[in-house]
């Protein structure tokens, strides 16, 4: 990270997203306990007796390691963000403002675009107080893409699955700077390809600075655990 | 072999255009239009304000509508682009596996109207190129010393024995790989383009097996975009003597020798 200037970053345990969320989400806090730069992200299941805490325990556990962003594998870990399978954990992310990331990667395939915009969108309308963050290995398909952010002011993208032609330019352009969040799949992927598409969009430094840290701070900051 | 303190470096990191270096990209598609996705600014403007803004002199490039409808609209729109353009753009033939009988015709077409290169894309065709018998394409390559560029080349015996036997041509493999490693140091005549080095540290990694002046920068804009494809190589932690090669010279060394 300080090789390529990145003061800060969300993290997540490999085990998170290939074995275990409860696993994993322990060994992410190992990871960042006593770096401030790092900031966990908590990896989340649907509620389910003998597997999960209830919904409720899930964010007070967030709460106590101040955890500010949650993490879905839909695809690693199979389930479906329909209302019968995921709405206790959407509901109550929305309840509190937590950001959630929708990440499509899926080691099985994981040089194919597989972002479920039909849920994604879903998603966004049931809850639209919920910020939604949506990244996945490549958007090969724009066209899903640029009409899921017009239906939903609170659907995100993060950068380091979007490559194609001035795509930054063009969402700041159509969406406006806030809808972009900088990320780079480190160490899997080389951050210096999302961090050539910020630094060499055109778009104000003012746009640029939204996006690489101001966005996240935002949302991070937005995040309430007032329980009444 | 540090970068840290190189030119190319600071100017990535400050988002810095690059002035007094020949930049050359060698894998971009032009066209504007493709069936995967919207290309918002994808017309030929479009690539100039990029490049402008990167500080690349000039591209190598090809059409989208070759790779899989029109070959004959697409290097059209190619051939006007190198016409309107010729300090910035190079033009490549791109030809449809599928239609043997047009090959030598839409070359010499093309050839005629300035293009200096051969573009082949099998795998978006249907076929693969170890399958398709390219013969009188590779003949006329060579005789021509002209420079081919391959989305895949297949195995790398395939890619030696090609070498081989058309050692007038140019093969340059479209895409970031290191299998070719020993192709790549044992012919001349075959060149390594960076083209969706996405992975961490891929530039340095080819550079252990490859030397830079075997190695060409691509992008693939308008498909991806051109700094997602320039900073890895601003970034790698390699000496701006490597990266200049792979930047630009190397590229030019290629145009010189090989086209037409």
């Amino acid at each position: 990270m300080e090789y390529y200037g990145i003061s800060e970053a969300l993290i997540f345990h490999a085990v998170s997203m290939e074995n275990s969320p409860q696993l994993g989400n322990r060994l992410t806090l190992q990871e960042s306990l006593g770096t401030p730069s790092l900031h966990p992200v908590w990896s989340l299941l649907p509620a389910m007796p003998r597997e999960t805490s209830p919904p409720d325990v899930m964010i007070q556990e967030m709460e106590k390691f101040n955890v500010r962003v949650a993490r879905l594998f839909p695809l690693q870990f199979h389930f479906d963000l329909d209302g019968w399978c995921l709405a206790e954990v959407l509901q109550i992310l929305s309840d509190h403002s937590i950001p959630v990331i929708i990440d499509y990667f899926d080691s099985g395939m994981p040089h194919a675009d597989r972002t479920d915009w039909r849920s994604v969108v879903d998603v966004c309308q049931r809850y639209p107080d919920l910020p939604v963050i949506v990244t996945e290995f490549r958007f090969r398909t724009n066209r899903r893409l640029y009409q899921a952010m017009d239906k939903c002011p609170n659907l995100h993208i993060e950068l380091s699955a979007l490559w194609l032609f001035r795509a930054v330019e063009s969402i700041c352009r159509r969406f406006g700077a806030e809808r972009l969040l900088f990320g780079t799949r480190l160490p899997i992927r080389d951050p210096s390809c999302a961090l050539g598409m910020v630094n060499y969009a055109m778009i104000s430094e003012e746009e640029k600075a939204m996006v690489a840290s101001g966005n996240l701070r935002k949302l991070m900051g937005a995040v309430h655990y007032d329980w009444g | 072999m540090t970068g840290v303190e190189g030119k190319f470096l600071r100017l990535a990191k400050s988002g810095l255009r690059i002035e007094n270096e020949l930049i050359m990209d060698a894998h971009t598609h032009l066209g504007g239009y493709f069936n995967l996705y919207h290309i918002p600014f994808g017309d030929v403007k479009g690539i100039l304000e990029q490049l402008d803004r990167l500080g690349i002199d000039k591209i190598c490039t090809f059409s989208f509508a070759g790779v899989n409808s029109d070959f004959t609209l697409g290097n059209d729109l190619v051939a006007q682009a190198v016409k309107d353009y010729p300090d910035r753009i190079v033009g490549y033939t791109t030809l449809n596996a599928n239609y043997p009988e047009e090959w030598i015709t839409e070359l010499e077409r093309c050839r005629e109207m300035g293009l200096k290169g051969i573009k082949i894309i099998c795998e978006y065709q249907g076929t693969t190129t170890e399958r398709t018998n390219f013969s009188p394409v590779y003949q006329y390559a060579n005789d021509h010393q002209m420079i081919m560029l391959n989305h895949y080349w297949g195995s790398p015996n395939f890619l030696d024995g090609l070498a081989e036997e058309y050692p007038n041509a140019c093969f340059i493999i479209g895409h970031y790989s290191t299998q070719y490693a020993e192709v790549l140091r044992k012919k001349k005549n075959v060149y390594q383009c960076t083209c969706a080095a996405l992975m961490f540290g891929d530039i340095e990694k080819l550079l252990r097996s490859v030397e830079a002046d075997k190695i060409v920068y691509g992008s693939d804009l308008t498909d991806l975009d051109g700094p997602f494809g320039l900073a890895p190589i601003l970034y790698a932690k390699t000496s701006d003597e490597d990266k200049r090669k792979i930047l630009g010279l190397t590229m030019q060394r290629v145009l010189d020798e090989y086209s037409c």
